[in-house]
């Protein structure tokens, strides 16, 4: 297992690019789910079963961390058959029984009697609760001096259906990861309405009016997604928890739904509209911008309190910039050569804001949907300020400086509230990322669009135009690699043994996207 | 100078044994933090004195003179890179126009840049106005006073024989900076080689983003030895002044460079936190540093570095800091762990530095009122201060070479668990150093030991004409190495030979 590690966090690391969003300590892959699901100096029990002394070779630790003083403790399994009443509506076992959502897969059944089936065999959200287990959990929760990952709060509200229940749940309800609930609401208030055939006669308002999420279109979709993959004032994946070991965020709907195992039918869906990859990647684009705004509104507020009161405070908080703004051996040519007659938009020496959400946004206001928000042109202008006056302003330890950055954050969220609203409404939506544009928009700002962020916005971009249309029935997977599109996401992995985007360079990938057809 | 080194001592002052004059003297040189921020010490410069141009200074140290003053000063001070330190100014140089471009600068105009680049009084005009005349080297580069102090006061007393007995003290009554006392020329250099923002000398972080060369690990003795010393050792001069020197007191230099080196990493030590301290300071800080907090004065290589898997600082842990946030300068840390030790008083550098670190836990960069005087802090410097007066009673004596043994096997112990080249590098410089006379080890041994840390550590520094002359800039060599940095190669370059004479076998 110890040297299987590298190997997991470098598939992490690509799964981390092909897969925006997608959480590498939990991430699908051969490698990802270890044959011992319990490890424990001394004891583990393997996959198998088989409970005994520990291989040497199975069990260590991985990553070269050395073992906590006491063991994690596993939470006691679940004693009865019949859920805990506490975690009833959270419960994934309350939806997986067999005569519901828990039947067998395939034969002539329909796709939503086995979607919880499909769902704990395929999807990387029912093992959000195990990662919290793995060496590199544990190490982060001990460089954070806080009590073990599966009883902190901070990492129960995305890795399970914690963030519903004010009281700590049941293990055997935790252990099922980001389930059901997550997305789809907790049950409590609809879980018998939806048992009955009249449940389908319901509208998606009178749905949602009992608490079940409406997750048919792009704009719910990404909403819910954005929660725990963007975050949000409770859900704030902070740069603590980065430095400790946690992986970046990187959301694009497109892009994760495009990869992401389907549990449900898509005839009939949204799935099924032509335009439904392009939707899913501009209404994606305005919900991202919309939430990370969001995010930086609160956590600037907060600060702002803090500030007052004299209490601790994260603030200025490091994810909300460009991690290569900081993050770069300086030995590199590009570190020492900062002062390039390359035309910069803000000081040296300042990190910009969220270049992942910037340069998203800023491809859809380039016209690349269509038809354009009308008010395209003002979030792009908000967007820009913000960026500029957060470049001045964020080392301000002012509460009335801090607070004007939250004010000017909301004003984002507003507008790409709008943006998104209004792309989720129109008739149809078109994609055209033709290269033309892109370099157009690659001159306005060299310095944000030569990043390693941009380049992977304009790959997905291209990938929502040139791979458009109607989902297909199964998991779509990569193709055979030898399309451009391919050799172009392929020259944005990170290397073998980094967590960043080493060597990336922008000239060669400027190319490779012209070559693109 | 510090008003406690200014009231500590009298003119007429007994005479102890030189050791003991030496440790209450570069104890008392030791700038004696009070809790209250408004008694942080004074500039070390410019108060009360002027200056008066090293113009001065040639007409006597220009050629060997004396017994006393023996070496050809003006002559080493040409070759040394401190003299054109001010043509790094001048927008004829690529780097400093492009720098000038990004920042929206004259470097010859602007008051930080002139802080180290120049001496303080030093006025450069229009560029075209600086002559090229090699005299001219003393009107605005690094001269004589920038380190020996303003000259006004001294200029004439200096003169007389009896100007050498007077203590480190005296000395600073009249402006003049005592560097033979290790801990006084460690804090002169590292103003600058480290900062200090009390008297404005700050890369402000700007000006490193806009392309000036990042400021690494710096170790003194081994850099002046690179540089060419324009002085000698009293342990240097022949055997006269030696017993003149016993006799009457004179000059306070530790027992071997090793000393002086480890006495210059308590310092660098200490500053790693006062930097900080004074930057969130009052009246001088705030005049000086446009902002607060000013990045440059923290741990560069917090930030820096690539992210690599899996990642050595989570493996290595955050020494009481919260992970990913700043903490203060790194490369002090592990010599002066070595000092501790060889202090007989060892001490985790963690541990001193605690009362900075609680204060940058609470908010990133730290809380500026907390800042100014953390709890703690004062008991934590006193502890510096006094592993730097132990280590100045040791004198030069039969006992040096056994301890010059023990420092090798100190520093070799501690070089593997540096963990980043610039921590690593300035115990390897005084291993290195302190290895050539250590006995123990062969001429051949001392040779390896010595090649392979110049080789696994990039202990070589820029000799004058290669700064300017070679294609590659020599902070990008010392940059290259820290991003090739080998923790298990480091090891291997810090493992010493078994020592020559084994040791008896244990009676069976």
């Amino acid at each position: 297992m110890v040297r299987s590690v590298p190997v997991r966090l470098a598939v992490a690391a690509i799964l981390g690019m092909v897969f925006p969003g997608a959480c590498a300590g939990g991430a699908p892959g051969a490698d990802a789910f270890p044959t011992t699901i319990r490890s424990e100096p001394g004891h583990c029990q393997l996959a198998d079963g088989a409970p005994g002394d520990c291989p040497p070779d199975r069990c260590a630790p991985g990553d070269g961390v050395a073992p906590d003083a006491a063991p994690m403790p596993w939470p006691e399994p679940y004693g009865g058959m019949v859920p805990d009443p506490a975690g009833r509506g959270l419960s994934t076992a309350s939806c997986a029984s067999s005569s519901c959502h828990g039947g067998p897969r395939g034969g002539n059944h329909a796709s939503h009697t086995f979607a919880a089936t499909t769902w704990v065999a395929t999807d990387p959200h029912a093992g959000a609760y195990e990662t919290l287990f793995e060496p590199r959990s544990v190490r982060m929760a001990r460089l954070l001096g806080i009590g073990p990952p599966h009883t902190e709060r901070q990492c129960l509200v995305c890795h399970s259906v914690q963030e519903a229940a004010p009281d700590p749940l049941p293990p055997a309800v935790l252990a099922d990861g980001a389930g059901c609930a997550s997305c789809h609401g907790d049950a409590t208030g609809w879980l018998e309405a939806h048992s009955q055939a009249d449940w389908k006669r319901l509208s998606a308002a009178e749905k949602r009016a009992v608490g079940f999420r409406d997750l048919s279109g792009p704009l719910g979709r990404a909403r819910e997604c954005a929660r725990c993959h963007v975050g949000d004032a409770d859900h704030d994946m902070h740069h603590d928890h980065v430095a400790a070991g946690h992986p970046r965020l990187l959301f694009e709907l497109a892009q994760l739904q495009r990869r992401w195992p389907r549990h449900w039918d898509p005839r009939g869906r949204a799935e099924t509209e032509p335009d439904f990859q392009a939707r899913s990647w501009a209404v994606g684009q305005a919900v991202a911008l919309e939430a990370a705004a969001t995010l930086l509104a609160a956590r600037a507020s907060r600060a702002a309190a803090a500030v007052k009161t004299g209490a601790p405070t994260r603030w200025p908080e490091y994810t909300e910039f460009d991690c290569q703004a900081c993050h770069r051996d300086l030995t590199r040519a590009e570190a020492l050569t900062d002062a390039a007659p390359l035309p910069r938009r803000l000081p040296p020496g300042t990190p910009g804001w969220q270049p992942w959400f910037v340069t998203g946004s800023g491809l859809l206001d380039a016209g690349l949907a269509t038809p354009s928000s009308a008010d395209g042109a003002e979030l792009a202008g908000q967007v820009s300020a913000l960026r500029a006056n957060l470049a001045r302003e964020w080392l301000a330890i002012d509460a009335a400086r801090i607070e004007r950055i939250a004010a000017e954050a909301r004003g984002v969220v507003r507008g790409a509230r709008r943006t998104a609203e209004t792309l989720a409404a129109a008739p149809d939506i078109r994609v055209v990322a033709d290269g033309g544009r892109l370099d157009r928009l690659a001159a306005t700002d060299p310095r944000l669009w030569r990043s390693w962020d941009a380049a992977v916005q304009m790959t997905l971009a291209l990938e929502a135009d040139r791979r458009g249309g109607p989902a297909t029935l199964g998991v779509q997977h990569p193709g055979d690699r030898s399309h451009p599109l391919d050799r172009l996401r392929e020259s944005l992995l990170y290397p073998l043994g980094f967590d960043a985007p080493v060597g990336f360079d922008p000239e060669r990938f400027h190319q490779r996207r012209a070559d693109v057809p | 100078m510090s008003r406690a080194t200014r009231h500590s001592a009298s003119r007429k002052g007994r005479r102890p044994a030189w050791h003991l004059v030496a440790a209450v003297v570069i104890a008392a040189g030791v700038r004696v933090m009070a809790a209250e921020p408004d008694d942080l010490p004074a500039p070390v410069f410019r108060e009360g004195f002027s200056y008066k141009g090293a113009e001065l200074c040639v007409r006597c140290h220009r050629s060997e003179q004396s017994a006393w003053c023996d070496t050809a000063t003006s002559t080493a001070w040409r070759h040394d890179a401190h003299s054109r330190s001010h043509l790094a100014l001048l927008s004829t140089n690529p780097r400093t126009r492009s720098m000038e471009e990004a920042l929206g600068i004259k470097a010859a105009e602007t008051t930080s840049c002139k802080a180290c680049h120049t001496h303080p009084d030093a006025e450069p005009g229009p560029e075209e106005e600086i002559p090229e005349a090699e005299n001219r080297f003393f009107h605005t580069g690094i001269s004589c006073e920038t380190c020996h102090g303003a000259g006004s006061s001294y200029l004439e007393p200096h003169l007389h024989t009896s100007w050498r007995f007077l203590s480190s003290a005296e000395k600073a009554s009249h402006g003049m900076v005592d560097l033979r006392n290790p801990a006084l020329k460690a804090e002169n250099c590292l103003a600058c080689h480290m900062g200090d923002a009390g008297t404005g000398r700050v890369v402000p972080h700007a000006a490193y983003a806009a392309g000036h060369p990042p400021l690494g690990a710096f170790e003194m003795e081994a850099a002046s030895a690179a540089l060419g010393p324009h002085w000698k050792r009293v342990w240097e001069k022949s055997d006269r002044i030696q017993e003149l020197a016993a006799d009457k007191g004179y000059q306070v230099e530790a027992a071997s460079t090793a000393h002086r080196s480890l006495i210059g990493a308590l310092v660098a030590l200490r500053e790693s936190a006062l930097l900080v301290q004074k930057a969130a300071g009052p009246a001088t800080a705030r005049e000086t540093l446009p902002s607060w907090p000013e990045l440059s004065l923290y741990d560069c290589q917090a930030c820096h570095h690539d992210l690599v898997l899996p990642s050595r600082r989570q493996q290595a842990g955050y020494g009481g800091l919260v992970p990913g946030r700043p903490g203060l300068v790194r490369w002090p840390r592990r010599l002066a762990e070595v000092a501790f030790s060889t202090a007989e008083m060892p001490t985790a550098a963690d541990d001193i530095l605690s009362p900075w670190v609680t204060s940058l836990n609470a908010r990133p960069f730290g809380h500026r009122d907390d800042l100014r005087a953390p709890p703690g802090a004062g008991n934590a410097l006193a502890r510096v201060d006094a592993a730097i007066a132990a280590l100045a009673t040791v004198r030069r004596d039969a006992s040096l070479p056994e301890r010059q043994r023990q420092i090798a096997e100190t520093l070799a112990a501690a070089g593997p668990r540096s963990g980043d080249l610039d921590s690593a590098r300035p115990v390897a410089w005084v291993l290195a150093e302190v290895i050539q006379t250590a006995p123990g080890w062969t001429a051949t041994d001392r040779a390896a030991v010595r090649a392979r840390l110049e080789t696994a550590l990039d202990l070589r520094m820029p000799r004058p004409a290669e700064a300017t002359a070679a294609a590659i800039p020599f902070w990008r060599t010392s940059l290259d190495a820290a991003a090739a940095y080998d923790p298990a190669l480091a090891a291997e370059a810090f493992r010493l030979p078994p020592p020559q004479t084994p040791a008896p076998l244990p009676p069976r």
